[in-house]
């Protein structure tokens, strides 16, 4: 079975968790901007977390299926429609053959992904299917989706459990000040106390120029000790840089390495909702001890499985569950 | 081994940092540290971003915990060091200079007091070692540039750099292995192909390697370029 890009939206590739093993290379991992939507869609489907999927940025796609497949469309705010009618962000679908799936506008860079229960016919590269359009590396020759596209999809998997429970909640509403819980950076020592004050006790606001490479944040000035240029090192994402100008919090698509300051870094349970940040939105950072960022890591990770475990129970005990 | 120290880089990587500064001995540290990581094969390290002077570590929060990563890395920095010198690979990059951008090999001229020659010899005349791998698949960050040729970068960055261009941004010397933005002033052009997404290998280069420039002649760039810019290391 295929699907067959109608549109091919703004930014819509494949992806899956990124590609390691060649950063010391310069090679970005690229992978899906929002880790979370790519793990709740593929535990929806019925896939392994990790399960490449296809990222929507911007405008989306309009894909039309050639056979029934089970699917879910996950992360920030789209419209999404099936056959124009409207569908439900975080929840499972079997389309039928000749089904019309449109993805919708996103206000500036949020993402959402679309996971299949099958499997893509394409071949990893490098072992991943990460696409980064930069260096024009992943699937497809590392490009974006094209109108006319046919993606083959094989091992369709069928008859998953529990179809009508298989949804998540959507993204809980932001708050008016969207708090970042981060662990202090490894360049701590470049600012002065008063440097380290302002980043933490002012509200940033997310500027219209940011991109998905990095986040760039307005507010207060932060003070360094001496300059803003420390010698170029590896980054990650979720890390804050410190540039003359103003903070960068750096999203999937950001170089290997960096000649900036590192304040902070966004703990890994805060990775999803900093990847969903809109322009304007404000952004307080919330220091926390390493301890607290496992513990909210555990937590996810305890939700996604209990919630994986409740989609695949099965048969009587499935039945005295629900009693 | 000498002086460090490891910090956290968030709650999925940490950074083995050294002393902060630019020197053949701290590059011997860096690689040191990162053989030693890589041969003991932890499950668990998913990748490892050597730089001039620190090694970050990215690694699976299922398998380690920051404290728990961090004791295993100061075991294992503990064991004796590679006596032994680490096989260098000499790699001679051939350059058509003054292309595309003549008008920057001129100002770098000026900036230096000499002719273009002069440029060129003092650029051909010296071995550059790969400090370290960023910025751009396959960028190279590299070391010992005379400083008759330390110009500042340019005060508008062009828009597009192509592929191949060699340049040089204050006291760094670099190849850009793909077409971007950039502020630095080009000296020359490299029919070699630094990055090759459907190469093997996709990377030409690698952190200890030493550059050699040499200039060369229209035709001889043209032939290499048609071989596919592929050289015989």
């Amino acid at each position: 079975m295929y699907i067959t890009v109608k549109q091919p939206g703004s930014r819509t590739t494949i992806q899956d968790g990124g590609r390691y093993g060649h950063l010391g290379q310069g090679i970005p991992a690229s992978g899906v901007m929002d880790p979370l939507a790519m793990r709740i869609a593929n535990i929806l489907v019925g896939n392994d977390e990790d399960h490449p999927v296809i990222e929507c940025i911007g405008i989306g796609p309009i894909l039309e299926f050639s056979d029934a497949v089970y699917f879910a469309v996950c992360g920030g705010t789209f419209s999404v429609t099936l056959n124009n009618e409207p569908i439900r962000i975080n929840n499972l679908y079997r389309s039928k053959a000749g089904d019309v799936l449109k993805v919708g506008y996103s206000s500036s860079y949020t993402s959402c992904v679309i996971a299949f229960a099958a499997d893509f016919a394409e071949k990893p590269v490098y072992g991943s299917y990460a696409t980064d359009l930069k260096s024009g590396i992943g699937p497809l020759g590392g490009r974006k989706l094209q109108a006319g596209d046919r993606l083959e999809l094989v091992n369709p998997r069928k008859n998953l459990a529990n179809e009508e429970i298989r949804y998540f909640p959507p993204y809980a509403d932001k708050e008016e000040i969207i708090k970042l819980r981060v662990i202090e950076g490894p360049n701590e020592e470049a600012f002065t106390d008063d440097g380290l004050q302002t980043f933490y006790r002012n509200v940033y606001t997310v500027s219209p120029r940011s991109d998905k490479m990095g986040i760039r944040m307005d507010g207060r000035k932060i003070e360094t000790r001496s300059g803003n240029d420390i010698l170029s090192a590896g980054i990650v994402m979720g890390a804050v840089q410190v540039t003359p100008g103003q903070p960068i919090l750096m999203l999937k698509d950001h170089a290997t390495t960096g000649g900036y300051p590192l304040i902070a870094v966004v703990i890994r349970a805060d990775l999803s909702r900093a990847s969903q940040l809109k322009a304007d939105d404000k952004v307080r950072f919330l220091r926390v001890t390493l301890e607290a960022a496992y513990q909210a890591m555990r937590e996810m990770d305890e939700y996604l499985a209990a919630k994986k475990k409740e989609f695949e129970r099965t048969g009587l005990f499935r039945r005295l569950w629900n009693r | 081994m000498r002086k460090y120290v490891i910090k956290p880089c968030g709650d999925t990587a940490l950074m083995i940092q050294f002393e902060q500064k630019i020197d053949p001995a701290i590059l011997r540290e860096v690689r040191q540290m990162t053989e030693k990581i890589q041969k003991a094969h932890l499950k668990g390290i998913i990748d490892l971003i050597p730089s001039y002077a620190a090694l970050l570590v990215k690694f699976d929060p299922a398998v380690f915990s920051y404290e728990m990563l961090k004791q295993k890395i100061e075991v294992l920095a503990g064991k004796e060091d590679r006596k032994t010198a680490f096989a260098v690979r000499y790699i001679d990059i051939p350059v058509l200079y003054g292309k595309p951008f003549p008008e920057d090999l001129d100002h770098v001229a000026k900036h230096a007091g000499c002719s273009i020659d002069e440029v060129i010899r003092i650029h051909t005349s010296n071995e550059y070692p790969v400090y370290m791998m960023g910025f751009l698949p396959g960028f190279p960050y590299l070391g010992n540039l005379d400083v008759r040729l330390h110009t500042p970068r340019r005060k508008e960055p062009r828009i597009s750099i192509p592929a191949g261009s060699v340049g040089i941004g204050g006291a760094q010397t670099g190849i850009y292995p793909l077409t971007s933005p950039g502020g630095w002033h080009i000296l020359g052009l490299t029919p070699v192909k630094l990055y090759d997404p459907d190469a093997e290998d996709p990377v030409l280069l690698r952190s200890g390697d030493v550059i050699r420039f040499r200039s060369v002649s229209e035709e001889e760039f043209r032939e290499i370029e048609e071989a596919g810019g592929k050289l015989c290391i």
